[in-house]
């Protein structure tokens, strides 16, 4: 069964079409890149996904349903999670509060139930404590759990937002340009932890990305797009040899 | 940078020196409370002392808006008004008693508040501060022109019901409630509003419905506030709730502390008895009175307490469910982190 089945998505700013009729479907399991030079619309498509951008049109169903209308957090609620471009961490905040506030639409406890301190909430609270170490854990992020989030080192913080999308519980993880601002050595720390994090959490991935070796080395399946069109799909050794991805990048004369 | 000096010169001292000072707290508020009631501190100290309660309230509600929640709310006298005219007329009119009285002019606040807010949440940074400014002036000019509200003669003849301990009561409530809140995952949500709405959103946070929510709790403590100030002055005309009136509750929030209830409760009697302690100045009182405040801004632009608790410093609060020997670090990287 498809979990994210994108048709004919279009997306107009003005005058301006940033993505014209994207089409895309995610199976349980997949690892999917979405490439292409910059400005061709890739991050478009994630605020179109995550429901940050209303589309202009076309469908979007997450598990059968159709999102596409729907707020950010209701999409998060469902089973979708995505990281940021651009990292964004609660900055001020400690690497700790920063994973515990993503359980919040995970509790019960009523707002009556939190001002009289009812025993619903103390069990609640304890519970999300225990939760929010165990990922603290699982991401060695442990002994760092009470620094301040913007003093973690960059690599760090890409995978406190990693974990932090992860305590929103979702089955299908939306990666926008993990390694940006990677040496060669993280990003391959990187790939490992994307692949590990995917068969651990058994997630669905969908990831943007610019440098070739992590798509090339994860993705079972890459999308390339260029000025909002997509010129090319298929597997990464298609991809390296499809003549419009090369022209795409390069240019024509390169040829 | 400030902050870590501040926690070496301090360091092993500082939850010792923290429990002092809320011991010291602690007797000095019970001392006064022996002192009003067998009648040691006079009338018009009493009567200074009943507006700092109401201060407390009326800052610590705004914190909630303004230093948790991060959307910077002017409308605040706003909510007042709309408080104090609807207790005075219910006491006035009906003669209620004074609980139901509040109770009341808090509800029907926070419904004004949920009205206002729906729209003007959509607006962010100086924007909302013009809109929710516009709203307290649109309640004051009403409130000039209602011939129930006597219009610019004011309403007088209010049965003075707030008594000092009446008003503790309801301010120790409103920090009870507004602390519970903050420290829940409710009030983690707001937090992570201030922090990045966007990325609170995608991390399934209702943003608007918690705007939404913080803006009217905010809306009902100002209007029960308001309340206790109508029944203690027994008159009120629109010039008690100018836009004046909202700066100056703003004034106390940021000295306090955006996100600090401690800084706003310190700042609270500080900025009401400092004017009445400098009376003695005469006409220079209210340029001491400003000197100091800007003063206090650029040594501490974070305010008194930055985003700390009284709890912080008493070594639990935030760091009550972490391991044994984790409190110094937390107490350290605070130190570090408050810019």
């Amino acid at each position: 069964m498809s979990l994210l089945e994108v048709r004919d998505l279009t997306m107009q700013f003005g005058g301006l079409t940033a993505v014209e009729r994207f089409g895309l479907t995610l199976n349980e399991g997949d690892i999917v890149g979405l490439i292409g030079p910059n400005g061709a619309g890739k991050t478009t498509v994630f605020n179109c996904l995550t429901g940050m951008y209303r589309p202009t049109s076309g469908e979007i169903c997450l598990f059968s349903k159709r999102i596409d209308g729907l707020h950010p957090h209701e999409i998060t609620q469902l089973g979708m999670a995505r990281t940021f471009q651009n990292i964004r961490l609660f900055k001020d905040l400690t690497v700790f509060d920063n994973i515990r506030i993503a359980f919040h639409y995970q509790i019960n406890y009523s707002l009556a139930c939190a001002v009289l301190r009812l025993p619903g909430f103390t069990s609640e609270e304890r519970l999300i404590l225990g939760k929010t170490d165990e990922l603290l854990k699982i991401f060695d992020l442990y002994d760092q759990r009470n620094e301040i989030a913007s003093n973690l080192p960059y690599g760090e913080q890409r995978k406190l937002e990693i974990a932090r999308a992860l305590a929103a519980n979702p089955r299908v993880l939306l990666l926008d340009e993990p390694a940006a601002g990677m040496n060669p050595h993280e990003t391959e720390e990187l790939t490992k932890l994307i692949q590990w994090v995917k068969d651990r959490f058994q997630l669905t991935v969908f990831l943007i990305e610019h440098d070739m070796r992590l798509v090339m080395g994860l993705c079972q399946r890459i999308l390339v797009l260029d000025y909002g069109i997509t010129i090319a799909e298929g597997t990464p050794h298609e991809i390296q040899n499809n003549r419009a991805v090369v022209e795409a990048y390069l240019g024509e004369e390169a040829l | 940078m400030r902050g870590e000096m501040a926690v070496r010169r301090f360091g092993p001292y500082r939850q010792t020196l923290a429990w002092v000072v809320a011991v010291l707290a602690a007797v000095g508020l019970l001392a006064v409370n022996v002192g009003v009631y067998n009648g040691m501190i006079d009338f018009y100290l009493t009567g200074v002392l009943v507006i700092a309660w109401i201060n407390i309230i009326l800052a610590v509600s705004l914190n909630l808006i303004n230093g948790f929640t991060g959307q910077f709310s002017l409308g605040h006298a706003g909510f007042m008004a709309v408080g104090a005219y609807v207790s005075g007329l219910l006491t006035i009119l009906l003669n209620w008693p004074f609980p139901v009285v509040l109770i009341i002019a808090g509800l029907i606040s926070a419904l004004i508040g949920l009205f206002i807010g729906l729209p003007t949440l959509r607006l962010r940074g100086d924007y909302l501060a013009i809109a929710t400014l516009g709203f307290g002036e649109i309640v004051r000019v009403i409130l000039l022109n209602l011939k129930i509200t006597g219009g610019p003669r004011g309403l007088g003849g209010i049965a003075p019901k707030t008594t000092f301990f009446s008003a503790e009561i309801v301010a120790l409530i409103t920090i009870i409630i507004i602390t519970n809140i903050v420290r829940s995952s409710h009030g983690r949500a707001l937090v992570a509003i201030r922090e990045d709405e966007m990325a609170a959103e995608a991390m399934g946070i209702n943003t608007t419905r918690y705007k939404v929510m913080a803006f009217s709790i905010g809306a009902a403590f100002a209007g029960i506030a308001g309340a206790l100030f109508a029944h203690h002055q027994m008159f009120i005309d629109p010039r008690s709730f100018t836009f004046q009136r909202s700066i100056e509750i703003l004034v106390i929030v940021v000295l306090g502390g955006l996100g600090s209830i401690t800084g706003s409760i310190v700042a609270a009697i500080v900025l009401t008895i400092l004017p009445e302690a400098l009376r003695g100045m005469a006409q220079y009182r209210m340029v001491v009175y400003s000197l100091l405040l800007i003063g206090l801004m650029l040594i501490r632009p974070q305010g008194l307490f930055g985003t700390k608790e009284l709890q912080d410093f008493l070594g639990y609060g935030i760091t009550k469910a972490l391991p044994k020997g984790s409190a110094r670090q937390v107490a350290s990287n605070n130190g570090g982190g408050d810019r």
